[in-house]
């Protein structure tokens, strides 16, 4: 189980760079990849699940070479893209039916017992005779997460998994990758941080193809100790942020509004210390790459 | 790269197939096909034969044309879904995926066209028995293998072309090449000016799709192209041969300077133009000639036994011979009818009380089926002619007239015209 990504670039038509030397690797838990929209991440991803070619470098999964192994590495992989499409007219059961016998899981009692143990881990059995385009589409993606997890993958690649849903939804995708995390490596794509600050084991992030940051979460906000801010500033009166203060959030309160961002010393009278958060960081992390 | 078991195939196609029969739409097309060929075999009954091969001719081409539409989008559909990307990334062989999808579509409509025949089959099981289960069965397959056939060069094309145009390209070339063999009616075919720029777009747009091969084959995309380029250039050919042939068949008259012959063959019917004279058989052992009639105004009838109007044209045609006969009014009757024997019952024992004549060489009721009618250059009938005394032709109704009182007017107007 792991993944190893080693200097890959991956150049469109010799022109766009979507991937640029990205080196970073991952044994267990939850890799997380973050970024802005175009910052690379789906190529990446897509190369890992075997379905593009690195122009340069290459990517070791589970051991096994994704330009030379594709066949044993599909074996071994579980993927969801974004938007999955499924039969509307197959029922719940039948869905995980038709998936489980393209992964070649021949065996009707097996197949039959995996997509049982599936349905239950990500509450489905009750749903097993509903046709797939009658579910809501939080069902429909635990379904579609249902079909990728059948095979037992050691590595899960999971491309925006919990964008449109809802909060209730998102939680419950979000405890199923706890759960998961524990018997497989899971690189989880995502530009909604909570996701990440939820699950996350090891962070990427992304932008414009190159990797800004590499490591824990919590390594991440260690370097922000010290330097996140709140300061409240009455509601008709908002004025420019101070020199140097870098807004990560504002909120609504009765009567005033709270500005919070990082800046290394306090900003204001009244300017109180926050612990960080990863909202905090990536702001922090996407504003230095703008500064650069 | 594992490859499926049969029994793996078996189950993967009865899912698909049975994702696709669960849709609405295809339910309420299987529904109407069954009760509608069941209410048309009842119809027949005692022809289960007949029936079997009317209905391979028309399902063959109406389900064949939907196969090919259905099989041209459903070929690229993985590709352009998000579903394919989950495929890809599965430990399937991309060539048993699209034998899979190519599987999946045919069987569906292979389903789809079961379902008329069997309900003919029901609908003559009453009066022809188990053999009409045994006609239909046959009439089936023969059907089967033309929309097989089709569909999957349908299929094919799409997945090469990477786009449903593929489709609508076979059916445009399977169109060419029924035209040209006279599957289709003379008035969707190429010697009609107005379908002309449907064969050229036909052509133009396979030749462009060739063109399309050879640009991915320079650019080193095609690893096999000479497959690709020969179902292009076959399909180019199958139109290019229908299309051909069409021209032959039917020259155009207008398209060439005529010869004499033709002048005196295609003495077509125009007002203005003396009405091309006839000689025929009048059922009692005569002849009704327009010779017969100088300084008659004629009203000439052309009309087909099967017709349920004829009866009542007739009718009025004789009220108003009756009412108008002093004053130079001749009806003519002439009955164009595969049964030879519709004008001589007509003329016999219809007491209408003006000739009837019978076009004996009529075959069908389609222009060229009765030299009546290709000499007249009539498509459909009926049509009412009406001449002045000098046999000019003054008017020609193609569509059914209303009633005596319309009847009555136009051949007064034309009196009037004449002077009386």
């Amino acid at each position: 189980m792991g993944v190893e990504v080693l200097q890959v670039t991956k150049t469109y038509d010799g022109r766009v760079t979507a991937l640029d030397r990205v080196s970073l690797q991952a044994e267990s838990g939850v890799l997380g990849l973050l970024g802005p929209n175009g910052s690379g991440k789906t190529t990446l991803m897509s190369i890992m699940a075997t379905l593009l070619e690195p122009t340069h470098g290459t990517i070791m999964m589970d051991g096994l070479d994704v330009r030379k192994q594709k066949p044993e590495i599909r074996r071994r992989i579980g993927y969801l893209p974004q938007d999955v499409a499924l039969y509307p007219n197959l029922t719940v059961y039948e869905t995980l039916d038709y998936m489980g016998l393209l992964y070649h899981l021949d065996d009707a009692k097996d197949r039959n017992r995996r997509i049982e143990r599936s349905m239950e881990r990500l509450n489905l059995t009750h749903l097993r005779d509903r046709l797939v385009g009658t579910l809501s589409g939080g069902m429909r993606q635990r379904v579609a997460l249902g079909q990728a997890v059948l095979p037992d993958p050691s590595v899960l690649i999971v491309d925006e998994p919990t964008a449109g849903l809802d909060p209730e939804e998102r939680i419950r995708v979000r405890s199923f990758f706890a759960e998961l995390a524990r018997e497989c490596l899971i690189v989880l794509s995502t530009h909604i941080v909570a996701d990440i600050e939820a699950v996350a084991s090891t962070l990427a992030v992304l932008r414009f193809g190159k990797l800004r940051y590499f490591g824990t979460p919590e390594e991440l906000l260690t370097t922000l100790e010290g330097r996140v801010w709140t300061l409240d500033l009455p509601a008709d009166r908002r004025a420019a942020p101070p020199e140097g203060f870098l807004e990560t959030g504002i909120y609504r309160l009765p009567g005033s509004i709270r500005v919070r961002g990082i800046a290394e010393r306090s900003p204001g009278a009244g300017a109180e210390l926050s612990p960080p958060n990863l909202e905090d960081a990536y702001v922090w992390l996407m504003a230095r790459e703008t500064d650069a | 790269m594992h490859k499926p078991s049969p029994r793996i195939f078996g189950r993967l196609l009865r899912l698909g197939i049975t994702a696709e029969l669960r849709n609405p739409a295809i339910r309420l097309l299987g529904l109407a096909g069954l009760l509608g060929a069941a209410v048309f075999g009842w119809q027949q009954e005692g022809a289960a034969a007949v029936t079997a091969l009317n209905l391979a001719a028309w399902l063959s081409r109406a389900y064949g044309v939907g196969a090919c539409l259905w099989l041209g989008y459903a070929a690229i559909r993985d590709q352009n879904e998000q579903l394919g990307g989950v495929l890809r990334s599965k430990p399937v062989d991309g060539a048993h995926w699209i034998v899979l999808n190519w599987a999946i579509g045919l069987g569906l409509w292979l389903v789809l066209l079961a379902g008329p025949f069997l309900g003919a089959a029901l609908g003559q099981l009453r009066s022809s028995g188990a053999y009409s289960l045994l006609a239909e069965a046959a009439g089936f397959v023969q059907a089967a293998q033309i929309l097989g056939f089709a569909s999957t060069i349908s299929f094919a094309l799409s997945r090469m072309m990477r786009s449903p145009l593929g489709g609508i390209l076979t059916v445009l070339a399977w169109f060419c090449a029924l035209a040209g063999f006279g599957y289709i009616p003379t008035y969707l075919q190429p010697d009609y000016t107005q379908n002309r720029l449907t064969y050229l777009a036909a052509a133009a747009l396979l030749l462009a799709v060739a063109g399309l091969f050879w640009e991915r084959f320079r650019r080193g995309e095609l690893r096999r192209p000479a497959g690709s380029l020969a179902v292009v250039l076959g399909l180019l050919a199958l139109t290019a041969a229908g299309a051909t042939h069409a021209y032959q068949v039917n020259p155009r008259p207008d398209n060439k300077v005529p010869s004499i012959w033709d002048q005196i063959s295609n003495q077509n019917l125009a007002e203005g133009r003396r009405i091309p004279g006839f000689w025929l058989p009048d059922g009692k052992g005569g002849l009704v000639r327009t010779s017969d009639y100088p300084g008659k105004v004629l009203v000439v009838y052309l009309f087909t036994g099967s017709d349920p109007d004829a009866g009542r044209a007739l009718a009025a045609l004789a009220a108003v011979g009756r009412e108008l006969k002093d004053q130079g009014v001749q009806p003519l009757g002439v009955c164009i009818s595969a049964d030879h024997g519709d004008g001589a019952m007509l003329a016999r024992t219809g007491g209408l009380g003006f000739p009837i004549g019978s076009d004996l060489s009529t075959l069908s009721t389609g222009k060229g089926g009765s030299a009546m009618l290709a000499a007249y250059d009539v498509d459909t009938l009926p049509v009412l002619v009406i001449t002045d005394r000098r046999r000019i032709v003054r008017q020609i109704l193609r569509m059914p007239f209303a009633d005596v009182a319309e009847l009555r007017r136009l051949v007064q107007e034309q009196l009037q015209e004449s002077g009386v």
